[in-house]
């Protein structure tokens, strides 16, 4: 497992925040079509006006007049009613104990997907390959969920590619720390 | 195979990452690991931490107990303190888990980016999001002067927003459907004639030791309020009678000694038939009524000639059953409970005087101060609390909203329907800045194409909201509101039957961005720079109410968060008073006459149907509140969505079957969303019944949008109520589309010729 991994889901975690100008200079976006290359996906434009990319980011993942939203909580797709802190909050907030770790979106659920983005940033740098096998097992049990909802709603193209290249990385790491487990 | 890495990065993708210098800002460390205690839980909601508060899912204010476990609300009970409600909370009660964690609730500040309605937002800070209503407020006031802010409000989560109002000088601090659409002419009623709010948020009808209870469309059972549900209840298994009266055979007729299924429209002449019987009859109290009411010659007087016979044709019912229930009434007295009604803004001309007919039906019966009818309020006594604004009455414009079109609009605020009118037209003066907290007005007030175009023409619209209602999709700043599971409110005192004092309190802390309406007032005042709200929080306030009450929070926390007191509610006859200008109960009200209206009530027919259509009318589900409960899951759960009630003749006359999907068509040519019908023997042939509130038209509400159809969307036109300019509700005529084809329905109960025939002047195809 490498430090690269940390680097990657921080930036990912980061992405997956509301638009300002942290996650939405040239550079960053530079960084997340430079993932989607690699990994063999299309990219997207990288000129994209900030508040245009808040509108798509309300309308996709907070509240959209038009449609259904893609709810960035992992309780949304694990629980049979489609509601927030659910089990898989319970779950997560679990986890983050097991690693003397509290969240620092302190009036989001915690399992927020920024913040599990960034816990398993800190479970990289960390090492801790145990924790990071369950958690990884915990949000690949509903990650692909948001993507299937998400890609269903029209996204901006960066919203889609960030989905498609959070899931292969998730997959990825997965697998690496199952092997490097065995 | 072992891999010890898949990701294969390239050197530029790399150099992109490093160049970007991220770290971690999502956690921060904590002194040491915790590992679940899962194991050792007890199942459910046992062991939770308990959290007494208040619940805001209808208007009543059960108290209730939130149940919290690892930081989570899992289950809400009623507290069993509670003389009222004890453990007991209702299907909605239950359901304020959903509301607090519904994933369409509104999170964060929002500001519309698009077209005013098209509902397109972007997330902003609660920074620039007060600013930019404190901007548009004072420059709104600047340019138009102060009576063109306009605030339309509900509930507890609106009273301080209401302050800021209030402070700014406006007329149109208050305009509340909680009186225009619903309890106002009721209110208003009771007020001149017993001279207090007998029917306002609550009834002080004692039910529970009846010997007859009298509903005129009162539907308890289908409208749930804990306490006064197990009351009526109560009253009937200690063997009371009942008798209804209403077009549809409800819940409570359902339960009915005698029902009686009157003609939409004419319960005021069977009320005046029924007095006119009663007093002909020397069945009335005269001992009462000689000694502490005034005005009986003239009520005996308008009643004359309203003869059970005459009543009979008007209501289309049998004149034997309306004599049963004047004896069963009579024999009974003082002990009948005549329910004064909620939401009961139905014909607009004559429903305050409809009130007034069941007022003093209740006073000729001797039925007040006494167990088992009419009762008066138990004072419970806090502390006074005033927020340090608006020290003095503001000047009402030369041509008053309030003062210059009904003469009695000015005791519960700014009539919706004017507020709507003169945003519209400009008339009597522009009004050019609507707030909005606690009310989904475009569902609420009546003709929401009118109210939309109304909103097209202000300058800047707002609202403080929970969920992305119809009404938030046309502001253009929203302004997450804390949920009443998340904040603190006023103490709460009740002062029926079961007098207590408890305080709303917080079982969670708010999510999200929500902020509580105190903090939101408070911030607003500042940066429009009101001098307002002199207390830092609500706990502040709280204790400074409490205080007056000799408690404190935790002293009230300690007891259970709820003391009780001893109720006085009812009055020795040689002490009896009341509080009007004469102290006695007014028969008749001089304060109408003055303003050339009837003192006396008067029967004014509402038009029947045009022929092919019927009258639509509508009623409560009892597992929602309106509009507001419909995209909570275990209550949409429970009823998903209304159904069209029709007559089982009428339907098998133009071939409807039971279960059927059709569209309904008003007089104006609006359209509703499709609905499926319940064909029963249950309901009049001249009307047709939904329950209000399904049918979302906010593609926002997931649970909630298209289900069902809203009656609201077919009230498209509405007679004022002249005494406080209320809007009705029930003079609106529908006919069914099914498929392309429109059905005319065919008239089974045809109007008498007292009764004029609403005439269709505009007929259109829209939808």
């Amino acid at each position: 497992m490498t430090g690269i991994y940390c680097v990657i889901f921080n930036l990912l975690a980061n992405a997956f925040c509301y638009p300002s100008n942290e996650n939405t200079s040239d550079k960053f976006f530079y960084a997340i079509n430079a993932l989607a290359r690699d990994l063999g996906f299309d990219t997207f434009d990288e000129k994209i006006d900030q508040e245009l990319l808040k509108e798509h980011y309300t309308r996709l993942f907070i509240n959209n007049p038009f449609c259904e939203t893609a709810p960035l909580y992992a309780s949304f797709y694990s629980s049979k009613d489609n509601l927030l802190m659910q089990g898989a909050r319970d779950e997560a907030k679990a986890f983050y104990q097991r690693a003397a770790l509290e969240p620092r979106f302190e009036k989001e659920p915690e399992d927020f997907l920024p913040t599990e983005l960034y816990f398993i940033a800190e479970l990289v740098k960390k090492g801790d390959v145990k924790l990071l096998v369950e958690f990884l097992h915990h949000i690949i049990g509903w990650f692909p969920e948001f993507k299937k909802r998400l890609q269903g709603l029209n996204p901006h193209p960066y919203y889609s590619i960030l989905a498609e290249i959070t899931l292969v990385i998730l997959n990825n790491l997965y697998q690496e720390v199952i092997n490097e487990k065995a | 195979m072992k891999r010890r890495s898949f990701l294969k990065l390239s050197a530029s993708a790399c150099a992109a990452l490093a160049a970007l210098e991220l770290n971690s800002k999502g956690f921060i460390p904590k002194a040491s690991a915790t590992t679940s205690s899962k194991s050792k839980e007890l199942p459910g909601s046992l062991g939770a931490k308990e959290i007494p508060s208040v619940c805001e899912m209808c208007f009543w204010r059960c108290p209730i107990v939130g149940k919290i476990k690892n930081g989570k609300l899992v289950k809400i009970e009623g507290n069993p303190k509670s003389p009222a409600n004890g453990p007991r909370v209702c299907a909605r009660g239950n359901s304020g888990v959903q509301l607090l964690y519904d994933p369409d609730r509104i999170k964060y500040p929002l500001k519309r980016v698009g077209e005013r309605g098209e509902g397109k937002w972007t997330r902003i800070s609660w920074d620039e999001a007060l600013d930019e209503v404190a901007y548009n407020i004072k420059k709104v006031k600047q340019k138009y002067g102060k009576d063109a802010l306009a605030y339309f409000d509900h509930g507890a989560s609106a009273e301080f927003m209401r302050e800021i109002f209030k402070t700014l000088g406006t007329e149109n601090y208050t305009s509340e459907p909680a009186f225009y659409q619903c309890v106002g002419p009721a209110a208003l009623a009771y007020i001149k004639t017993l001279g207090y709010v007998t029917t306002g948020t609550r009834q002080y009808v004692d039910m529970g030791n009846a010997k007859v209870i009298f509903l005129v469309a009162s539907h308890i059972g289908e409208n749930v309020h804990v306490s006064h549900v197990r009351e009526y209840i109560q009253g009937l298994q200690n063997g009371a009678k009942l008798i209804v009266v209403d077009p549809r055979f409800s819940v409570a007729a359902a339960k009915a000694d005698l029902y009686l299924p009157i003609r939409p429209g004419t319960d005021t002449a069977l009320l005046l038939a029924m007095m006119n019987y009663i007093i002909s009859n020397n069945l009335y109290d005269k001992e009462f009524v000689d000694n502490y009411c005034t005005g009986f010659d003239k009520v005996k007087k308008a009643a004359e000639g309203c003869t059970i016979k005459w009543a009979a044709k008007i209501c289309d019912l049998s004149a034997d059953d309306i004599k049963k229930a004047c004896h069963l009434l009579a024999e009974n007295r003082p002990h009948v409970s005549i329910h004064p009604g909620r939401h009961s803004t139905w014909y607009g001309k004559g429903d305050t005087n409809r009130h007034q007919a069941l007022a003093i039906l209740s006073a000729l019966l001797g039925a007040v101060g006494v167990p088992g009818g009419l009762y008066f309020p138990t004072p419970v006594k806090k502390g006074h609390v005033t927020f340090g604004c608006h020290e003095k009455e503001a000047e009402h414009p030369d041509v008053s909203i309030q003062d210059d079109f009904y003469p009695f609009a000015s005791i519960f605020g700014s009539p919706t329907g004017k507020i709507v009118e003169a945003t519209s037209t400009g008339k009597p003066y522009p009004i050019k800045l609507w707030g909005i907290n606690g009310v989904n007005i475009i569902q609420t007030i009546p003709n929401p194409y009118q109210t939309m175009e109304a909103i097209k023409k202000l300058d800047f619209i707002f609202c403080e909201e929970i969920l992305p209602t119809e009404t938030a999709i046309w502001s253009d700043i929203i302004l997450p509101g804390a949920t009443y599971l998340e904040r603190y409110d006023s103490v709460y005192t009740y002062d029926l039957l079961t007098p207590y004092l408890t305080v709303r309190q917080p079982v969670v802390e708010p999510m999200f961005e929500a902020r509580t309406p105190f903090w939101i007032a408070r911030e607003l005042a500042k940066r429009i720079g009101l001098e307002c709200f002199n207390y830092n929080n609500e706990k502040e306030f709280i204790e400074e109410e409490l205080k007056g009450a000799g408690l404190t929070l935790a002293k009230l926390n300690e007891q259970g968060g709820l003391v009780t007191f001893k109720a006085n509610p009812y009055r020795d006859r040689k002490d009896f008073k009341v509080n009007t200008e004469s102290g006695k109960v007014q028969l008749s009200i001089e304060d109408f006459e003055d303003e050339d209206l009837n003192g006396v009530p008067k029967f004014i027919p509402t038009p029947a149907p045009p022929v092919g259509y019927v009258r639509l009318i509508y009623g409560r589900s009892p597992v929602h509140t309106f509009t507001r409960t419909m995209n909570n899951k275990w209550l949409h759960n429970e009823c998903p969505e209304n159904r069209l009630w029709i007559n089982d003749t009428l339907a098998k006359k133009v071939g409807l079957k039971d279960g059927e999907e059709v569209v309904l068509e008003n007089q104006d040519g609006y359209r509703s969303l499709p609905i499926k019908l319940k064909v029963t023997p249950g309901i009049r042939p001249d009307a047709v019944y939904m329950a209000h509130g399904f049918g979302a038209r906010s593609k926002a509400l997931t649970k909630g949008y298209k289900k069902g159809a809203s009656d609201q969307f077919l009230i498209s036109r509405y007679e004022d109520d002249p005494f406080i300019g209320a809007s009705s509700h029930r003079t609106n005529f529908v006919r069914i589309v099914k498929g392309q084809k429109v059905i005319d329905l065919p008239e089974l109960s045809p109007p008498p010729a007292e009764i004029p025939r609403f005439e269709i002047r505009r007929k259109g195809g829209k939808s």
